[in-house]
């Protein structure tokens, strides 16, 4: 399923069961008696997206890049300020609460912290059972049946139907979300940085239980994380955010063998790879200063003041998601000077009129590609 | 000469449901200008090993010794060590926003540092202040000095640590997971800061993670933690390369990342120990595919394995038996299938995630 569609060509409009259309999500800011808005925090600023039937879509970026934001625009938990989405043929931007509310079955979320997520004085039973309750599918004993079938399915022990959460591990308390989650049989899940509170050993056992889910009930996936390495293993295509906006997005081989965008070429340099050898080698490129604030983002391209490629065209005009040279057709970038492969991002280029900058950046792509290692899917 | 010796540490803290064996007998030595990175899982004792060598365990009890610079810290009075702390060991956590006064502003806080410590005037202080948040890359640090906690982001914030920790140029810091709570770019950032620090300074440091990543990146020496005990010890290239413990196996192979997109990981099976009940033996027999009998019996104490100096594992398997391939995996297999009968047969029964000989 995977696979559905030839490298290259545009999905069909069958393939796709998310299209997500210049969404943006803009909070407001507060002040005062009155509670006037004095301004506006732009979280997710004109994102467009498909996400075709049992892919998995991988989304990265730093904190407060708006990815969250994304995700749930995309689930419907926030309403949109603007844009579309389109779920599986349906346009549910506008939807109330109330209609809703029968597509939510299709959409499920699994969240970062098992611990907060879930009742503690709940039995873990009734919390997986509660989808069943919610949606009035099936109760008594047959309800019953079915939790408990679930926690077989993704590793539970079925007796434990009676235990609270607070005598689960963090592990099995990621399972009880993840048999949550699946109850209604969605056709999507979101997972949001579904691992990051675990440890490494526990987290291969999630991510094994996922993709063995994938597989078994045809799902499709959006993996948010901040963790490249856990992204790169289970998506088949990345999508990178920077400040509200898509800067990139391709195949995951494509992305790691030729990433276009200088924030993409600095994100995978900066991720520690475990194997020295390859630590050793590799250039990491140290971007300078800190993420502006999406209240009132940069100018132009947002990456401009950090950018060691940025020209005064950076600070005026917002280049386009587009393909660049030579990329194949679903590899986009929003860049208006790519990257080449081979280049050096060179130190010397201090970028635009930012005076306290160090600029310290320089990479090749054989060090990238060196460090991360060429991937071909097979 | 060594900076720092830790002796058979072990620290135990009693609590209402049983006693917590947090550290059972820890020994390392750390040579000046060195880094040596401590990875384990939560619980396994290595954060607790770094805050009893500085006297922040309170209410634990604490034997053996911690030698820096020949000088017992265990047996210091609370006074002496106030001043070795601070001034010639420093400590960077986790969070750095639990770490800073929320109602002083940064550069006080750093002044205070240099003040607690060095006979330096107001003045004098404040300017080294201001040059450190400009070591640490802190932009327009005239400006920001006066800033409060909250104003810097999280980056920023833990670059002021570092460099509140660097205030009176300490011969041995201690970072304690200073990267996890960041994004890559800024651990890129904070790591190349360490780093160069480092270098220019001859700080000896100690790096406590959980990322194996970080580990591969900065240490000459690395541990491995497991349940209170260090299982594992090597040099960083022996350990990524030619490890010999299982538990430390585990932990690669749980590695996303090494092998393809979505091929499977191999997890380690099970959950880490109860530290208030120790399994006994080996405390990594429960989880382990290659347990055998006397696993079940006899704790292993760290030995020689390999043939790399100062390469030593807390296991029975054949000290030769290092690395990660198929056909080391197979031999440790039969190793252990003939040491096997009864119990051991059957918990090592499913296990075999990551030791199924290729047959």
């Amino acid at each position: 399923m995977i696979h559905a569609v030839a490298p290259g060509s545009a999905p069909q409009d069958s393939d796709v069961l998310v299209r997500v259309d210049d969404v943006r999500k803009y909070f407001p800011i507060r002040t005062g008696l009155l509670r006037r808005e004095v301004g506006r925090v732009h979280a997710v600023d004109g994102v467009s997206l498909e996400i075709r039937k049992g892919e998995t879509l991988g989304i990265v970026g730093e904190t407060g890049c708006g990815k969250s934001t994304l995700a749930r625009c995309i689930a419907r938990l926030y309403d949109l300020t603007a844009g579309t989405v389109v779920f599986d043929g349906r346009d549910i931007s506008r939807l109330s609460r109330r209609r809703m509310r029968p597509l939510r079955k299709g959409i499920q979320m699994i969240f970062q912290d098992p611990i907060g997520s879930l009742n503690p004085r709940r039995r873990v039973g009734s919390i997986i059972g509660d989808p069943f309750a919610i949606h009035g599918i099936s109760r008594g004993e047959d309800r019953k049946h079915q939790v408990q079938e679930l926690m077989r399915v993704v590793g539970l022990n079925p007796e434990h139907y009676n235990r609270f959460p607070a005598e689960f591990s963090g592990g099995q308390r990621q399972r009880i979300g993840v048999a949550r989650a699946l109850a209604l049989r969605p056709k999507l899940i979101i997972a949001d940085e579904p691992v990051s509170a675990l440890d490494v050993s526990i987290q291969a056992q999630i991510l094994n239980l996922l993709t063995d889910l994938q597989d078994e009930f045809g799902l499709t996936y959006i993996f948010i994380a901040h963790d490249l390495s856990v992204v790169r293993h289970v998506s088949d295509r990345i999508a990178v955010m920077y400040l509200g906006k898509i800067v990139e997005v391709a195949s995951v081989s494509e992305l790691y063998a030729r990433p276009r965008h200088p924030y993409t070429n600095a994100l995978l340099s900066a991720v520690p790879v475990p194997d020295p050898d390859q630590a050793d080698q590799r250039e990491r490129i140290i971007l300078v200063g800190d993420v502006p604030s999406p209240i009132n983002p940069p100018s132009g391209c947002r990456f401009h003041p950090r950018c060691p490629k940025a020209q005064n065209l950076c600070t005026e005009v917002d280049p386009p998601l587009e393909v660049k040279k030579d990329d194949r057709a679903e590899h986009v970038a929003a860049c208006h000077f790519p990257v080449e492969v081979g280049e050096k991002l060179s130190r010397a280029r201090a970028g635009i009129a930012q005076p306290e900058r160090q600029a310290a950046v320089e990479v090749s792509h054989e060090a990238v590609e060196g460090a991360i290692g060429p991937k071909e899917k097979t | 000469m060594n900076r720092l010796e830790v002796k058979d540490l072990t620290v135990t803290f009693p609590t209402a449901d049983g006693l917590v064996q947090a550290v059972r007998g820890v020994s390392f030595e750390l040579e000046a200008g060195k880094t040596l990175g401590i990875v384990g899982e939560s619980g396994s004792g290595k954060s607790v090993t770094m805050q009893t060598i500085i006297g922040l365990t309170r209410g634990a009890r604490v034997s053996g010794q911690a030698l820096f610079e020949g000088q017992d810290l265990l047996a210091m009075k609370s006074d002496d060590l106030r001043h070795v702390r601070g001034a010639e060991i420093s400590m960077i956590f986790q969070d750095p926003l639990s770490s800073l006064h929320p109602y002083y502003r940064v550069g006080w806080q750093i002044v205070e540092m240099i003040r607690a410590h060095q006979e330096v005037s107001a003045r004098a202080a404040r300017l080294r202040a201001v040059e450190l948040l400009r070591l640490v890359g802190i932009p327009q640090p005239e400006r920001r000095v006066d800033d409060f906690p909250h104003q810097f982001s999280g980056g920023m914030r833990q670059r002021a640590m570092i460099a509140m920790a660097l205030a009176n140029n300490p011969k041995l810091l201690i970072a304690d997971e200073p990267t996890t709570a960041l994004d890559v770019t800024v651990q890129a950032q904070i790591i190349d800061l360490m780093q160069s620090l480092q270098k220019e300074l001859g700080t000896t440091i100690i790096m406590v993670t959980h990322d194996l990543g970080v580990v591969a990146d900065i240490a000459d020496k690395v541990i491995v933690m497991y349940a209170g005990r260090a299982v594992e010890e090597a040099d960083r290239r022996t350990l990524f390369y030619r490890a010999h413990h299982p538990y430390t196996r585990g932990l690669m192979g749980s590695l996303p990342g090494k092998g393809g997109t979505r091929e499977r990981l191999n997890p380690i099976a099970g959950q880490p120990p109860s530290l208030i009940r120790i399994p006994s033996g080996c405390p990594f027999h429960p989880r382990c595919p290659f347990v055998m009998d006397r696993c079940l019996r006899e704790e292993p104490p760290l030995l020689d394995v390999g043939t790399e100096e100062g390469h030593q594992s807390a296991c029975w398997l054949p000290p030769d038996l290092v690395g990660f391939d198929r056909q080391v995996d197979a031999r440790r297999w039969t190793a252990a299938e003939a040491d096997r009968t009864g119990r051991a047969r059957v918990l090592a029964k499913g296990r075999a995630l990551t030791a199924e000989p290729a047959s």
